[in-house]
């Protein structure tokens, strides 16, 4: 059983090199072609649009910033309710768990083109896209912090007569929001570099610069592109792991 | 009828096919401080649960003052819970709040929902938790986050919470049990001074004898689910004390 499990490994793999056409003799002739494109990067140039670069660039961290924000702000009840111990009754929850997982499993890049078409152009199409992907996965954190939070404080409050709105202030709620804040602010990293490609497919941001300066072999301005999408990302990636572990310090 | 004793009779629970409480029957006068002895896992957690029914018992009776407390439903279920109070070995209290608002909830039944899930107390309410809080000895710890709290200085705030709840019934399970002999004093005269000065019902499940010898009026052993002793302390003598102990597994 284990060798066919292995005999068929190893032919589907024949099967992927042969039809990806993977050979090294293709390598060669690109690898030349890289050298030529790497010496006209430098020096980067915003080509006189440099303002314009910044401002599509605020538009990226917007569009991720803002999808955090609604997606955070959607899956906080969303994720309440998902769990047993808000909510022991499955028959809504099961329903509610798979659509989290079926939204989830569709790409950020598939939802913004399915966007696009739905809503136009532009970055609004973008903070739909990744709130759809976020707003299932962070529904789903949430609900996994509020599993796994401890029942003392929730009996410490039903002791004293609370009613279950209570309990979830008082005996879940302040064990779990420093995660779900945590949780957030992670995936506002992961959103900033997602929303650099979302204007591939029209979705807004500075994606949309990229392509145009790739398709016209704008390479000194791709390059100044590529170093401001990396200043900004670095810049917010700091940012947010200096909020994550303050958060940790002060729970 | 309205003679004011809780009285438990054949209480029954299981869990999955073991019996954990088999047929317990007993009363307790109103001010009384009873003891419950016996070794882990013969019910006594189970039991003082059952009173405040955060677990349902099976079977059984559990009256109070004329009140029968397994009927209660929804915010009758509340208000006992609220004149029932109970501490915790693990203390169960919001422990990323402060020393302050964890005394604050124990109005929880006595106030609006709303303005309490936004922290917004009634002046007199934080007046009056302060001044608990300040009778325990930990008015300067009132504003720090409970976690940072000794064991002891814990159990205290979960005492302040019980008397600002105003409870009639004080149900504690094992309060001492992860407290140094200091805190055991501390914490144990607490409760007897609660039971003396305010006439609460106290029952408490302890791990010590010595402890149940020292502090209550009338001690009552467990074993096995069913209540093997129901004496004065000082009739807890050296073969009583086997006979609760001995004859599990």
């Amino acid at each position: 059983m284990n060798r066919l499990l292995w005999l068929a490994f190893a032919a589907f793999s024949a099967y992927a090199f042969w039809a990806v056409d993977l050979w090294p003799g293709r390598i060669w002739p690109g690898l030349g072609k890289l050298a030529r494109i790497s010496a006209e990067l430098v020096p980067p140039d915003a080509g006189g649009q440099f303002l314009t670069l910044v401002f599509s660039l605020l538009e990226t961290l917007g569009i991720a910033l803002a999808a955090t924000v609604m997606a955070a702000v959607l899956a906080f009840p969303l994720g309440l309710l998902g769990s047993a111990k808000v909510l022991p009754n499955w028959l809504w929850r099961w329903p509610l768990r798979r659509g989290m997982d079926l939204s989830r499993s569709i790409d950020a890049l598939l939802w913004a083109l399915l966007f696009v078409n739905a809503v136009g152009l532009g970055p609004f199409a973008g903070v739909m896209a990744l709130m759809m992907v976020d707003l299932s996965t962070l529904a789903k954190l949430f609900s996994e912090a509020v599993d796994h939070s401890s029942p003392g404080p929730v009996e410490g409050v039903l002791a004293a007569g609370g009613n279950r709105w209570e309990v979830v202030r008082f005996g879940i709620l302040p064990q779990v929001l420093p995660a779900f804040a945590a949780q957030a602010l992670y995936y506002l990293e992961s959103n900033v570099r997602h929303a650099t490609i979302l204007g591939v497919v029209g979705a807004g941001g500075i994606g949309m610069h990229l392509t145009d300066q790739l398709r016209v072999n704008e390479w000194q301005q791709v390059s100044m592109t590529i170093l401001l999408i990396l200043a900004s990302v670095t810049a917010v990636d700091r940012l947010s792991r200096w909020a994550r572990s303050e958060l940790e310090r002060g729970s | 009828m309205a003679h004011r004793a809780l009285t438990i009779d054949g209480l029954r629970k299981a869990y999955g096919g073991k019996t954990v409480l088999d047929g317990v029957s007993f009363e307790v006068p109103a001010g009384q401080m009873v003891g419950i002895v016996g070794r882990s896992g013969a019910g006594k957690s189970t039991l003082l649960r059952c009173i405040n029914r955060l677990v349902e018992a099976d079977a059984g009776a559990i009256g109070w003052d004329g009140l029968d407390v397994r009927a209660l439903q929804g915010g009758a279920l509340l208000d006992w819970r609220a004149r029932c109070g109970m501490i915790f070995q693990q203390f169960q209290l919001v422990d990323r709040m402060d020393a302050l608002t964890n005394v604050l909830l124990g109005s929880v039944r006595r106030r609006r929902t709303l303005p309490l899930l936004f922290r917004v107390f009634p002046a007199a309410d934080r007046a009056k938790a302060l001044e608990l809080l300040q009778q325990l000895d930990l008015g300067p710890q009132a504003g720090q986050t409970v976690k940072t709290l000794s064991g002891g200085q814990q159990q205290r705030v979960a005492i302040a919470k019980v008397l600002m709840q105003g409870v009639e019934v004080l149900l504690a399970d094992e309060p001492v049990s992860s407290l140094d002999p200091e805190n055991t004093r501390i914490v144990m005269d607490q409760l007897r001074h609660l039971q003396r000065t305010g006439g609460v019902t106290v029952l408490c499940n302890l791990h010590n004898l010595e402890v149940a010898r020292s502090y209550c009026d009338r001690v009552l052993g467990l074993s096995q689910g069913r209540l093997v002793f129901d004496g004065s302390p000082q009739e807890l003598t050296a073969g009583r004390e086997e006979s609760i102990y001995a004859g599990a597994r």
